[in-house]
């Protein structure tokens, strides 16, 4: 059975957290493929190659240095268009505030925002967004 | 005759000659007779208009009045008849008489105003309809003119005189009013310019313009309660019967009528008088006389006024406020008032605005850059319970020091939230401070820092200021640290301290320069934000608080700090105080 995210990229500026999720995901076995990144700006540089196979989804952090989740979102869909992820998801770190949220919702490609920590649930709700995707 | 028909037909052959050029000259001199003739008329046309547009006699309260001129959009439009019937609307007819009046002169259009009550009562409204058809005519039939600048021998004031041609067109009336009337206490407007009809007291006109010229150099009486001589163009003195001076003067207009001005010296009584004789032509010369004290008003009140109004509507709006620029000292003052007022107000909402986004920014602080090393303690020890149950002591381990890594980023956080709120909240000191010792005490503090990167610190001169030593050393902790933590890979940081304290200067720059990686233009001003860092903890660690306390420390003294920076070319910090912190 092949696994039902095959492509996730992992953005986040905190190394622990970055360590912890890649930890999770891997052991989650529902995906395939991770790539993670510290800075929004060397995530930007990985789609500028060419070729890169397609992205599933991205895990996103909002608050990060020189160019924040929200940032990076915009100058991706300028630059590489609607489809440079299938989903995008913003790992907010909390839900008390609902300014990021409330941003968030204005981008047509993010289906989720979750509230850290990552969990098992939530890689399985991507995925479950993924298998939409694939059906007529 | 061949001969004389040759001479006669050389005649008409010079004249046939000389008709185009002829004709041409004189038909230019029509046109431009009749242009010049066009000229005058509009100009008489005009002179016309100019004195006696509108002008009326309201019964009014003067604080309502000028309440009302000041707020009548008529002010700035120019448009008399509007600001007339917006001022009639306002106005409480019990108080006292009021001249509203307009004059639009070749020059200039001065539109409206007010003279203070003249402090006697005056006809009633109903006369006053009178009053204004009588100048209405005066002014539809041309027959009024404008004389010149003469000197009061009462005050030694210049004033101005008035000439007009009562209706009928054989009376000669004259206005005189002081042109020094205008005084800082609006009250005395009432004690000054009035004007005067040759009448007698039976309310018999005296002085048609055909009756005049016998006076002309020689003595003549008034026959009736003003007996006077006039001797030459200065001023007479006369006394009534009833023992009040009055002063006389005449003038020979271009026009070839006399005229005659008179000013009393004691203008309270002798106002009603001439009411009471000569209502139509007096009054007619009193509303004259507020068209003269309108000018005035216009030019020495209304416009200040509409500038007070102006500066009302800015301040509650908050804009910036112009001033006055009158001669009258309580308008100035007003309207300086308003200004002073509103700049402090800025300052202060300023300084909210501030606070206020500083709150917004610790509020989202908490909730998610506080809130981060949680979530991620809460991820790793889940973790941590699986791979010890897995028996994994290995990634327990590692796990373990990431935690140690998260409570003490956790730990940096918080205490750096805690020196700004300790900066920020504590009544500052106002101690005098050697910025020299200052920071040769911050560099032992940072012993530790300099030893780990190599650093060498050159600290020049420095001055002494007034401030608080918390605040200081906070500033210097944070610049001189970041100058190490900044640095080169593997280079030693070289930092200079110095100051520039140039006395024709108002402020004093501190500066901190390093050699270290330097920071892009496009983030100079995101720095200073709360929060904002440009690395990841594991490239360069940092709380992204410690320029943001910088900042607002040297702004809560009227102070700013700015960068002077390139990526990869170092980076100097320049701290801006007034030089008012300077101790000498």
């Amino acid at each position: 059975m092949t696994a039902p995210i095959q492509k996730l990229l992992l953005i986040d500026d905190n190394e622990a957290d970055i360590f912890l999720c890649r930890l999770l995901i891997e052991e989650s076995g529902l995906v395939a493929d991770i790539e993670t990144f510290n800075l929004a700006e060397d995530a930007l540089t990985y789609f500028r190659k060419s070729p890169h196979p397609p992205v599933d989804a991205i895990l996103l952090d909002i608050r990060m240095p020189r160019m924040s989740g929200f940032e990076f979102l915009e100058c991706a869909l300028a630059e590489f268009g609607a489809n440079f992820s299938k989903v995008v998801v913003f790992m907010l770190t909390t839900s008390l505030d609902s300014t990021d949220s409330d941003r968030a919702k204005q981008f047509e490609i993010v289906k989720h925002y979750f509230e850290k920590p990552l969990t098992r649930a939530h890689l399985e709700l991507i995925a479950a967004t993924l298998s939409g995707f694939s059906e007529p | 005759m061949p001969r004389v028909t040759l001479k006669l037909l050389l005649n008409c052959l010079v004249f046939l000659a000389l008709l185009p050029p002829l004709a041409f000259m004189g038909f230019q001199a029509i046109r431009l007779t009749q242009q010049r003739l066009d000229e005058i008329q509009s100009v008489g046309d005009s002179l016309t208009q100019q004195i006696g547009i509108v002008s009326e006699l309201l019964l009014a309260e003067r604080g309502a009045l000028l309440r009302a001129l000041a707020a009548s959009p008529a002010l700035k439009t120019g448009d008399l008849a509007a600001f007339y019937q917006h001022a009639r609307a306002a106005l409480d007819p019990d108080e006292g008489a009021v001249v509203v009046a307009g004059i639009e002169t070749g020059w200039s259009k001065i539109l409206l105003s007010t003279a203070a009550p003249f402090g006697v009562p005056l006809p009633a409204p109903r006369q006053n309809i009178g009053i204004l058809e009588t100048r209405r005519r005066a002014a539809a039939s041309g027959q009024i003119e404008l004389s010149d600048v003469a000197i009061s021998p009462v005050t030694g004031q210049p004033g101005i005189v008035l000439f007009l041609r009562a209706p009928g067109t054989e009376y000669v009336v004259s206005v005189a009013i002081r042109a020094g009337w205008v005084n800082e206490q609006l009250a005395e407007i009432k004690t000054t310019g009035w004007a005067l009809a040759i009448a007698d007291r039976n309310g018999q006109l005296l002085g048609r313009s055909k009756d005049l010229p016998h006076w002309d150099g020689g003595q003549a009486s008034l026959p009736t309660w003003a007996s006077v001589a006039i001797r030459d163009n200065g001023w007479v003195r006369s006394e009534t019967p009833e023992g009040a001076a009055v002063y006389f003067s005449w003038r020979r207009l271009p026009s070839g009528w006399m005229a005659l001005a008179a000013v009393s010296e004691n203008d309270l009584d002798f106002i009603p008088r001439v009411q009471a004789t000569t209502v139509s032509v007096a009054a007619l010369a009193v509303s004259l006389s507020g068209l003269l004290l309108a000018t005035f008003a216009a030019i020495a009140i209304g416009r200040p006024l509409t500038r007070i109004s102006a500066a009302a509507i800015a301040f509650g709006r908050g804009e910036a406020i112009t001033p006055a620029g009158s001669r009258i000292r309580e308008i100035n003052d007003v309207t300086e008032a308003f200004a002073a007022g509103a700049a402090a107000r800025a300052a202060a909402e300023a300084a909210l605005r501030e606070r206020e986004e500083d709150t917004r920014n610790l509020a989202y602080a908490a909730s998610h850059d506080l809130k981060a090393p949680t979530s991620t303690l809460q991820l790793l020890f889940q973790q941590l319970d699986a791979h010890l149950d897995a028996g994994d002591e290995k990634m327990g381990r590692q796990l373990v020091r990431i935690g140690l890594g998260t409570v003490a980023r956790m730990r940096e956080l918080i205490e750096k939230l805690a020196e700004y709120s300790r900066a920020m909240t504590k009544a500052p000191l106002r101690e005098e401070i050697n910025l020299k010792q200052l920071v040769e005490t911050v560099l032992i503090d940072l012993t530790q820092q300099r030893n780990e990167t190599g650093a060498q610190v050159a600290v020049g001169e420095l001055p002494s200021v007034r401030g608080d030593p918390v605040h200081f050393r906070a500033i210097f902790q944070n610049l001189l640290s970041n100058a190490m933590r900044y640095r080169k890979q593997d280079a030693t940081p070289f930092i200079t301290v110095s100051v520039e304290d140039s006395p024709s200067s108002d402020i004093i720059s501190l500066h901190v320069k390093d050699d270290g990686i330097g920071i892009a233009p496009e983030y100079h001003a995101r720095v200073f934000e709360m929060f904002q860092r440009l690395h990841v903890q594991g490239d360069i660690p940092g709380s992204g608080l410690g320029l943001f306390v910088c900042k607002r420390i040297v702004r809560s003294y009227g102070g700013d700090i700015r960068i002077r920076s390139e990526l990869g070319r170092g980076a100097e910090f320049i701290v801006e105080l007034p030089r008012a912190m300077r101790v000498t």
